[in-house]
């Protein structure tokens, strides 16, 4: 699951992770940072339902829950009940 | 960046998507990674069928229920154009045409928008946001990194500030007149996959546009809030809660031939002084150049390689038009009118 959501961002947002400085944190703000627009973020929440067969109500879409890949990953795991 | 000579550029051999796209690999075949993915084109009917559908269920869902059933950004070019006359005569929407005017419309796209919309009879709309604010807005896009990269792939800097205004523009019009369906003359390509048909929740979109104006503002100064924002007040009073965003030339499947064909018929005609990737707009070139320099590749390939792909432009003629990088000689014209020296870029 992380390597898909880590491969889906970094492929459709043109960006690397690293904390290190090489790259953008996984705890970065995908909105804040510029990184993902509206058209972005329609995307990913159509991936995520797709990928991992789970659905993401508007609160959810509203909330912060998805404004990073560490967030991300959270959420899409408590979903799927890992 | 220092660009490649566009005609030494490894190319695709199935798309012409170059080596220099951002993320793109090729595997032993030269078949980039976007073709490897992509069904064969003879399969696109059919998904272009599907998506047809859905757009005539959203269609349906909608017809005269307001004083206009879609508005539809009309830039006057071949795409929407043909997109206009296609959701009027085909579809038998009531369009509310809407024209934002950035200073460039070439002089024949001026007489194709009244042409096809007195053709079509249908209403339509101008708009002229202030050329001192949208001459500083081509200068700053075409100098400063305003966009995600992911958006550069689809347009160039430039192009894509403009997009914005307009997409933001429509969005007001729509809430002002209560207008369920929005439409854009986009191809495969300019937008990314699946946005055929995009229901717009104006709550998620509020958390974008406040992000995006606040970029907008640090970039163009403060004139980009109400040119890039909507009020609160505004979305408070229309009804709408969502809107649905379309594209409808991803379901068309149409060649740019068969395009021009059925425009004309509308007395559309093409545009001699706007290079080889518009229609309408004079400042086009100077965004490829910009973008090529910067970033070496034209930012039309993405949509380009897309089209053939999808078996709707033959190789060769893609490789025409994406080979075609407006030297600085050719646009330098357009770069004066916006205050842009080259070294700048």
């Amino acid at each position: 699951m992380d390597d898909k959501i880590r491969q889906y961002l970094a492929e459709t947002l043109l960006i690397e992770f690293g904390d290190d400085g090489s790259g953008v944190s996984e705890d970065a703000n995908l909105f804040e940072s510029g990184l993902i627009d509206s058209f972005g973020f329609v995307q990913l929440v159509a991936f995520l339902e797709k990928t991992f067969a789970i659905e993401i109500s508007d609160e959810e879409v509203l909330s912060d829950a998805l404004s990073s890949f560490a967030k991300i990953r959270s959420f899409v795991a408590d979903k799927v009940g890992r | 960046m220092s660009a490649v000579p566009v005609t030494e550029i490894r190319r695709c051999t199935r798309c012409v998507l170059p080596s220099t796209f951002p993320g793109v690999s090729f595997d032993a075949d030269g078949l980039c990674s976007m073709c490897q993915e992509a069904p064969p084109a003879p399969e696109f009917d059919k998904i272009r069928g599907n998506l047809r559908r859905k757009l005539e269920e959203v269609f349906a869902a909608h017809r005269g229920k307001a004083e206009y059933d879609v508005i539809v950004a009309f830039s006057g070019g071949k795409d929407s154009s043909y997109t206009l006359m296609t959701l009027a005569r085909t579809y038998g929407l009531k369009c509310l045409a809407v024209t934002i005017d950035n200073g460039f419309i070439a002089e024949q796209a001026q007489k194709n928008l009244r042409v096809v919309t007195a053709s079509l009879g249908i209403d339509f709309l101008l708009f002229t946001p202030a050329p001192v604010f949208m001459n500083d807005l081509y200068k700053t896009s075409a100098t400063t990194a305003v966009h995600t990269k992911a958006a550069l792939t689809r347009a160039s800097s430039m192009c894509n500030s403009c997009i914005n205004l307009i997409n933001n523009h429509m969005v007001k019009l729509a809430l002002e007149k209560s207008v369920p369906i929005i439409a854009g003359g986009y191809i495969g390509g300019q937008v990314p996959k699946d946005s055929v048909l995009m229901v717009m929740d104006l709550d998620v979109q509020a958390r974008f546009r406040s992000e995006a104006i606040k970029r907008y503002v640090k970039h163009f100064g403060p004139d980009a809030a109400s040119y890039f924002g909507i009020s609160d007040a505004l979305v408070a009073r229309s009804p709408l809660r969502k809107i649905n965003i379309v594209n409808p030339m991803l379901a068309f499947g149409v060649t740019e031939d068969r395009i021009i064909e059925e425009i004309a018929t509308l007395g559309w005609r093409k545009t001699s002084d706007t290079g080889s990737n518009s229609t309408n707009c004079l400042l086009n070139d100077l965004g490829i150049a910009v973008h090529y320099k910067q970033h070496g590749y034209n930012p039309y390939v993405n949509e380009i390689a897309e089209q053939v792909r999808t078996g709707l432009m033959s190789r060769a003629e893609a490789l025409e038009k994406v080979q075609d990088i407006p030297d600085f000689a050719r646009v330098e014209r357009q770069a004066r009118k916006i205050g842009l020296d080259w070294n700048e870029v």
